[in-house]
Parts: C-alpha cells; sequence; structure tokens
C-alpha cells in the first residue's frame, strides 16, 4: 500500500509542476502563430518567418544499415489487434507465441520462450526489459493502441546504441507527440475474448507550442481454453491503464517533454506449484509434492515518469537529457517482486565536421528490486542495487555522397556481474539509386546476466521417495559464475522499390552464439544433483526475411512477408546433459513463418481487412515441459464502417479457422492453454 | 489480498487523483487559447493556400465548373492536422476540399494542385511525366524538382523558406502565375523559355 501512495504523491507532484508551466504566460514564451493566423499574413511575410526545421533530415528508413521494419498507426489500427504483443505479429521475422492469456512468448530471430531474454523492448525511452528474468512481462506493457505513432521493430544486434540485451532485436514503441492527438477519443468494445474494453483520450493545445494529453483505458479480457480440461484455464484478466504526456519548447532552440503512466492489472493463473515436503501439512501432496492447476493471481502494477530535454546548439550540433523513474510490482502465489529503476542519459549529435555524423551519449541505470522469496522460488540476496554505467560513440561518415556510408560505433557498458562490456558494430550502407540500398552489418552483443542467474534457488523439480524417506528436492541455483551469452552477428539486406507502388525487402544473417544459458549437475554422478545456471550452450543461426508492400491499387494494399531461420546448437563436450536433453534452442523456433494482410478501402467509408499468417512447428518451445505445438494458420478479419470522418464502427473476428489452437508452451508452472476464436464490435469516436 | 483491487476505492482514488491534476492543468492550458504548433510544414500548408492566390486555371473546356477547388497530397503526408484547416477557405470562390492518394495512377485528373511528397522522390520524373501539360498546379519540397518539370519548388534556405518556379511547365498547362509572385521566387527555365523577366 506504501508504494501506491507514491504514486499519488510523486506523479501528483510532477503534475502540478506540469499545471505551472503550462500557466506561464505566453508572452514569456516565443509566439507561436497558428495555421490560421499564417492565412492572413501576406505572402511576403509568411517568407521571411524564421522556421525552425530539423536540424538534419532523418535518413529515410529505406536506407538504413539495418533489418528494420515499422509498424504504423494505420497498420495496428486496421490489423484489430488489441495489444502490443500481438501487434507484433505485423512484423516479419518475430516469433509470437502466446502461452495463455496474459503471457506470450516473443523473440526476434529464434531462441523463444517464456522467458525470451535476447530482445530489448522500449516505450517511448523507457526500457521495459526485466533485469531479474531478463525478459518482458508483455501483459502490463500498453498504453492507448490509438496515440501509437508507430513501432520500430529493428531484427538483429542493435546493442551498439542501445546497449546490453539488444542481441537478437530491438523494439521501440513511439507515441505521438501531444500536438498530434489533439481532441478527444472515446473508443469503446466489446466480444467474447475482449470482454469489454474501453480507451479515453483528451488532448489539449496552447499558443505558446505546449500540448498536453492524457488517457485512461481499461480491458477485462477473457480467459484461454485449457488443454487438460477442456473448459476455461481461469486465467481471465482485467487491467486498468492511465497517463499522459506533454511536449512543449522555450524559445527556438529548447524542446521538452514529460509523460508518465500508471496501471494495474489483477490476472488470474493457474499453475502448478511445488510444495515443501519439510512442512508436515504438505503431506497430502506426497510423494510428488506437486499441487496441481492452483488458482492464482497476479497483482501487477506500476508506474512511470519520464522526462526529456533537446537542444539544438547550432545548426549542426543538438543534445538531449532524459530521466525517468519507473516502479513496478508483481505478486505471484511463488514470488512478489519490486523494482525501482532510475535511469539517466545523454546524448549529442554532431554534424559539423564534413561527411561525419557523430552521435555519442553517455548513460547511468540503478535498478533497486525487492523480493518476496517462497519455497518454490527465491531470489538471493532478496534485495539489491545494481548500477549500469554506459558511454557510446558512433560515427556514420559519408563515404561518396549519397551512395556510400559507412558507420562505425562501439558500446561500453558497465554492470554489476560481469563488469565491462564491449558492443562494436560496423555497418555499410550502399545505395546505387534512389530506388535500392544493399547493407552489410557485423555487429557483437551481450546478453548479461539476469538477477536470476546471478543469485536463486529454483525447485526444478521434487523426486518421490517410498514413505519414511525425505524426498529430495532438486534445485536450480544461480552463481556469480554465471557469464553473459555473446554474440557475434553477419547481416546483409536488400531493399527496391521496382516500382512506385512496390517495395521490397530482404534481410540475410549469420549468428554465431558462444556461452548460452544452460543448466549443469554440481555432481555429474548424482542423478539427483542440483543443477547451476551454466554458460555451456554454442549455437550458430541463419536465416532471412523477407518483406513486400504492394498496392495494385489504391484502394487496396497488400503486405506480406516471409521468414526462415535455422538453429543448431551443441553443449560442450564436457556437459553433465550429453544427449543434449537439456537445450531448446533448436526447438522453440518455427523454421517457416509466413503473413499476409490484404487492406481494401470499399468506397470512402468502408475498410475491409483480411490477414493470414502461418506458423511452422515447435518441437518442443518449453524447456520444462515435453510437448511439442503443431503448425497453425490463422485467419483474422476486419471490418469498418465510418459514416463520418470523426465516427467509426468496427467488427473484427480473429482465429477464424479454428476454435481454439496451441500457440506456445510456457514452463512448467503453468499449464498449457490454447488460444480461442475471438469476435469483437467496436466503436471509435473523435471529438 | 482482495481479489477486486481494481474497484478498490482507495485505488480508483489514486488513479483519480494523477487524472484530475492533469486535467486541471489541462483546461487550465485550454483556456489561454486555440490550438497551435510551429513547424515547417505547417508554414508549407499555408503557402500552398496562399500561392493559390495568385495562379489563374485555364477555363475548363467542355466541362463543367467544377464544384470544389481540389487540393490534393500524393504520398506520405507530412502535413497531418494542419491541411484539414485549409477546408474552411475558398479558391476562386470554391471550397477546398483536401484529397490524398499513395500512388500517382490513382490521382484524379480534377485536383487544381497537387502536392507531392519527398517520399515519391525516386519516382519524381515518371510521375511529372504522367501530369504533363494538364491543368494541375504541381508543387513539391522534393530536390530538384522545378528543374525536372515540378512548376513549384519550396525551398529551406538558413531559416526561411523560399520557392523555385518553373514557368515553362506551367505555361505549358495552361496556368498563369501572377507577376507578384514570381517576384518573390527563384524562376528556373528548363526547356526553351525566354518569356519570363
Amino acid at each position: 500500500m506504501r508504494t501506491t501512495s507514491i504514486v499519488c504523491g510523486d506523479s501528483g507532484h510532477s503534475i502540478l509542476g506540469l499545471a505551472l508551466l503550462l500557466l506561464l504566460p505566453a508572452s514569456s514564451l516565443q509566439a507561436h502563430e497558428s495555421i490560421e493566423d499564417y492565412i492572413d499574413m501576406p505572402l511576403a511575410d509568411l517568407l521571411s518567418m524564421e522556421v525552425t526545421s530539423v536540424s538534419k533530415k532523418k535518413q529515410p528508413l529505406n536506407e538504413t544499415a539495418a533489418a528494420v521494419f515499422v509498424i504504423t498507426q494505420e497498420d495496428i489500427r486496421r490489423s484489430g489487434v488489441t495489444s502490443i504483443p500481438e501487434a507484433l505479429r505485423l512484423a516479419p521475422g518475430i516469433q509470437v507465441g502466446r502461452i495463455d492469456a496474459n503471457k506470450w512468448a516473443i523473440s526476434s530471430r529464434g531462441f523463444a520462450n517464456q522467458f525470451a531474454n535476447k530482445l530489448l523492448v522500449m516505450i517511448d525511452g523507457r526500457t521495459v526489459y526485466n533485469p531479474s528474468f531478463s525478459g518482458v512481462y508483455w501483459d502490463v506493457q500498453d498504453t492507448l493502441l490509438e496515440d501509437i505513432e508507430r513501432i520500430e521493430v529493428i531484427r538483429g544486434p542493435g546493442a551498439t546504441v542501445w546497449g546490453a540485451n539488444a542481441v537478437n532485436g530491438v523494439i521501440n514503441i513511439i507515441t505521438r507527440e501531444a500536438s498530434q492527438t489533439q481532441g478527444g477519443l472515446l473508443s469503446l468494445g466489446a466480444g467474447n475474448e475482449e470482454k469489454a474494453f474501453a480507451g479515453v483520450r483528451y488532448g489539449v493545445e496552447t499558443h505558446n507550442g505546449t500540448a498536453a494529453r492524457m488517457y485512461i483505458k481499461y480491458n477485462d479480457r477473457d480467459d484461454s481454453y485449457a488443454r487438460n480440461t477442456g473448459k476455461g484455464s481461469g486465467d481471465n484478466w482485467r487491467s486498468l491503464r492511465g497517463g499522459f504526456r506533454a511536449d512543449g519548447q522555450f524559445g527556438e532552440t529548447d524542446r521538452w517533454t514529460i509523460h508518465g503512466d500508471a496501471y494495474q492489472a489483477e490476472e488470474n493463473q493457474n499453475i502448478n506449484l511445488w510444495k515443501d515436503p519439510a512442512d508436515p501439512a504438505n503431506a497430502v501432496y506426497a510423494p510428488f509434492f506437486l499441487a496441481t492447476d492452483v488458482p492464482d493471481s497476479i497483482e501487477s502494477s506500476g508506474w512511470n515518469l519520464l522526462g526529456k530535454w533537446n537542444r539544438r546548439f547550432s545548426a549542426s550540433s543538438e543534445a538531449s537529457l532524459q530521466l525517468y523513474i519507473d516502479h513496478s510490482k508483481r505478486a505471484e502465489e511463488f514470488l512478489t517482486q519490486k523494482h525501482d529503476t532510475v535511469d539517466i542519459d545523454f546524448q549529442h549529435q554532431y554534424h559539423g565536421v564534413s561527411g561525419h555524423e557523430i552521435v555519442w551519449g553517455l548513460g547511468y541505470r540503478r535498478i533497486q528490486d525487492h523480493f518476496s522469496n517462497t519455497f518454490v522460488a527465491s531470489f538471493l540476496p532478496d534485495s539489491r542495487a545494481l548500477n549500469l554505467y554506459s558511454a557510446f560513440l558512433q560515427d556514420e561518415i559519408e563515404l561518396v555522397p549519397d551512395t556510400l556510408r559507412l558507420t562505425l560505433g562501439t558500446k561500453l557498458e558497465h554492470n554489476d556481474f560481469t563488469g565491462l562490456e564491449v558492443q562494436p558494430s560496423i555497418r555499410l550502407a550502399w545505395l546505387p539509386n534512389e530506388r535500392s540500398t544493399f547493407w552489410g552489418a557485423i555487429s557483437r552483443a551481450v546478453r548479461t546476466p539476469s538477477r536470476l542467474e546471478n543469485g536463486s534457488r529454483i525447485v526444478a523439480v521434487i523426486a518421490p521417495a517410498p514413505p519414511a524417506f525425505t524426498p529430495k528436492v532438486v534445485y536450480s541455483l544461480g552463481t556469480k559464475e554465471f557469464q553473459s551469452e555473446e554474440l557475434l552477428a553477419y547481416e546483409a539486406g536488400y531493399r527496391v522499390q521496382p516500382k512506385e507502388n512496390l517495395s521490397l525487402d530482404l534481410a540475410v544473417f549469420y549468428n554465431d552464439y558462444e556461452n548460452l544459458q544452460s543448466f549443469e549437475k554440481i555432481d555429474v554422478q548424482d542423478p539427483l544433483s542440483d543443477v547451476l545456471f551454466d554458460n555451456t550452450i554454442v549455437a550458430h543461426s541463419y536465416g532471412l526475411e523477407l518483406a513486400m508492400d504492394w498496392r495494385p491499387l489504391e484502394w487496396w494494399r497488400l503486405q506480406s512477408n516471409y521468414s526462415f531461420i535455422e538453429i543448431s546448437s551443441s553443449l560442450n563436450s564436457d556437459s553433465s546433459f550429453p544427449n543434449n536433453e537439456n537445450d531448446t534452442s533448436e526447438t522453440a523456433t518455427p523454421k517457416h513463418q509466413f503473413s499476409v494482410r490484404s487492406m481494401m478501402d470499399l468506397g470512402n467509408q468502408v475498410a475491409f481487412d483480411l490477414w493470414v499468417y502461418y506458423v511452422g512447428d515447435l518441437e518442443r518451445p518449453s524447456y520444462s515441459v515435453q510437448m511439442p505445438v503443431p503448425a497453425y494458420v490463422s485467419l483474422n478479419a476486419s471490418l469498418a464502417w465510418h459514416p463520418t470522418k470523426t465516427l467509426e464502427f468496427s467488427l473484427v473476428a480473429q482465429n477464424l479457422l479454428d476454435d481454439h489452437h496451441l500457440e506456445f508452451v510456457g514452463e512448467n508452472l503453468i499449464s498449457p492453454t490454447e488460444v480461442e476464436r475471438s469476435i469483437y464490435g467496436g466503436i471509435r469516436w473523435d471529438f | 489480498m482482495s481479489k477486486h483491487l481494481l474497484l478498490q476505492p482507495a485505488r480508483v482514488k489514486r488513479v483519480g487523483c494523477i487524472l484530475l491534476a492533469l486535467f486541471a492543468a489541462a483546461l487550465h492550458a485550454n483556456a489561454t487559447g486555440p490550438t497551435s504548433t510551429s513547424s515547417e510544414y505547417k508554414l508549407k500548408a499555408a503557402l500552398l493556400y496562399k500561392l493559390s492566390r495568385f495562379i489563374e486555371w485555364p477555363p475548363a473546356m467542355g466541362k463543367t465548373r467544377p464544384e470544389n477547388f481540389k487540393l490534393c497530397i500524393l504520398g506520405r503526408d507530412d502535413f497531418g492536422r494542419s491541411l484539414d484547416v485549409l477546408e474552411e477557405h475558398k479558391v476562386n470562390g470554391l471550397p477546398i476540399t483536401i484529397h490524398r492518394y499513395t500512388h500517382s495512377t490513382g490521382v484524379d485528373g480534377d485536383c487544381q494542385m497537387l502536392f507531392i511528397s519527398d517520399s515519391k522522390r525516386p519516382f519524381m520524373t515518371t510521375i511529372l511525366r504522367s501530369f504533363e501539360n494538364q491543368p494541375i498546379l504541381t508543387v513539391s519540397d522534393a530536390r530538384d524538382f522545378a528543374k525536372n518539370g515540378g512548376m513549384i519548388q519550396f525551398v529551406l534556405g538558413q531559416k526561411h523558406i523560399g520557392f523555385k518556379i518553373n514557368t515553362y511547365a506551367a505555361q505549358a498547362a495552361g496556368l498563369k502565375i501572377a507577376a507578384p509572385l514570381l517576384e518573390l521566387a527563384i524562376v528556373v527555365h528548363t526547356k526553351k523559355n525566354k518569356d519570363t523577366p
């Protein structure tokens, strides 16, 4: 309870500050004319007005020397997806597997898992990667979807700029500036799986160029299908979330932004729970000491506040300073975790030297965690503060103007577990003409140890014993010996726009991994030995992703993509598991994925979209549960009617081809569940 | 822990506390005046309207007089909402309507003014050729637009927006550009053209 009062105290405080900012008299700031004012001015006066333009034109996406895909607001809206994890299915090469109603396994270029750890995720510059288990709690990563400007999906390492854990990809969720979300928005809907959702946003703007918005949203979601019982799996959930964003400027050189969110989710789950054999009260669970399908609820809450200040020193020099605080709490039967993060980040862009664009930055992050340990899961110690210091430097060199570009850079990062990590990259882009780009890159990235791997004690299994003997509890232990996972990635790509209405994007890669996380027995001879988190897996993967965007007609757009990946991995020869049985690197990733979306505007008022995607089979996605996932095809349709510019009615149907299907299997605490067909109707009103 | 945390009055109060504070701020902000943001494209949107006052379109031969002034955007729309304001204005007594197109083959021949986004640069010459000699005022901020046969090109100098006019292209399409506008512009000659001052 103490923490939530901070929500009100702290954010309330900053919001008071914001209110004061907004009350600043307009005269003290540079006056900004409205377009109406411009229209009334003589032409000659307009031409003599000073214009603040972006200091340097942003590099067009199709010239980037990386495998980038952008999910736009239009994509999100037209696809009918209702959450950020589901939206990621729109990107090529991203594996999205729903484990249960509120859990997802999401990964880029392989290695998906309930605790997939090689994908870095940021929302408006704030990292939402959880350092305790190295992964993302997707259920609580949300905002008003209508306010998302775009989701940048970068496949392959992005560690040189973004830092550790951007191993196989980076996901950047970027919301619209407050000036782009003016006025009111009301979004309401209901369906069988999306039982009820509601979102409201209101945005205002002042004469001095300050704009602000606030939103609140609520979701009530049904449970999924339980494989074991054929009934609902008791994982329905509800979440409530609100937030704000304000953007403004001081004079012509300084821009600022402040935003924050607060959320609360109550998520049910059915779990399998190990019971302590030493406690006589647990005798009823003998001999396995496993309570199955125990109803539990996850109580999640959190808030964050971020401020960013940009200053333009000259036409060739610009800097930004960003500070955020983030609090999160997650309580489940087997563990309660709390995190408080403070992050400060400075970045400077300088292109005063002809042909060079230099970016460098410094960062510091402090994460204070606190765990309420249980018999099943213990973090050791149960409370700790972790410090992360980082610096990066990148130079983009124009070798041949508008034709050949070389980017060199490195990140230096110091963490409390493994010390200094160096993550350099070299990228080359060749633009033979305005319609095509060839690129190549070599980069190194690391996945730093999580708190779990560095110090923990988790029940792996309880070995039954005949009466009068104490059953043996086998633990997985995290130790200080655990090292960073390492990747050396080789990538290349080709983008071409052969016609005005057709573009193609191909990326190929070869990844070389070392020190991947494994488990090793402490006593090789003992079949019931405790196991340690270790680094004894080496792997390599190769693959390709192909995306196509084609508008055969002005009112018809087709977007499709295909991805292929082959992973092979092996344990070191001295491993205590010589048969590779504790490695799911090869078995949790679909070899082939395919997606086609058709978007049609039927007249001015009706939009009709179809989306089919195929995900190949998984031999064994879960480390602890031996269950394969068959390949599946999902068909989704959406029909939207907007009788006026400000009103839209929509009907969305998802997973039309089957009543329910399995997409992924979580670790042993969760019973396998299947995704059901979903149909919902919605209304959106802009006012 | 309670099973219905979301509905607990204390929780609702806390979320409400944040939102109310923000809303108070928002209301204060609203009281200070109507909306605006400064940007290059807001100015360009206004310029599109201003330019139209200096252009004379040829009478629509064999066609009924148009009901609207069609301002068309081809390619990526960088104007956002600032363009919508123009729909409250008129050109030559005709209310402006905004039309957006993703590719050039779909563009309606009835557009009086066509702004071509820089996103179409790789295909600019082909696009311009397809509109050649049609009474459509072509405008863009893409590099070399006027040189390649576009009529009006916005250029961004050190701090100010200026424009280049290709008088030959305009004349070939039957558009007349008033002298005061030409005086403010850099006149570009492509093909043989000696009529401009």
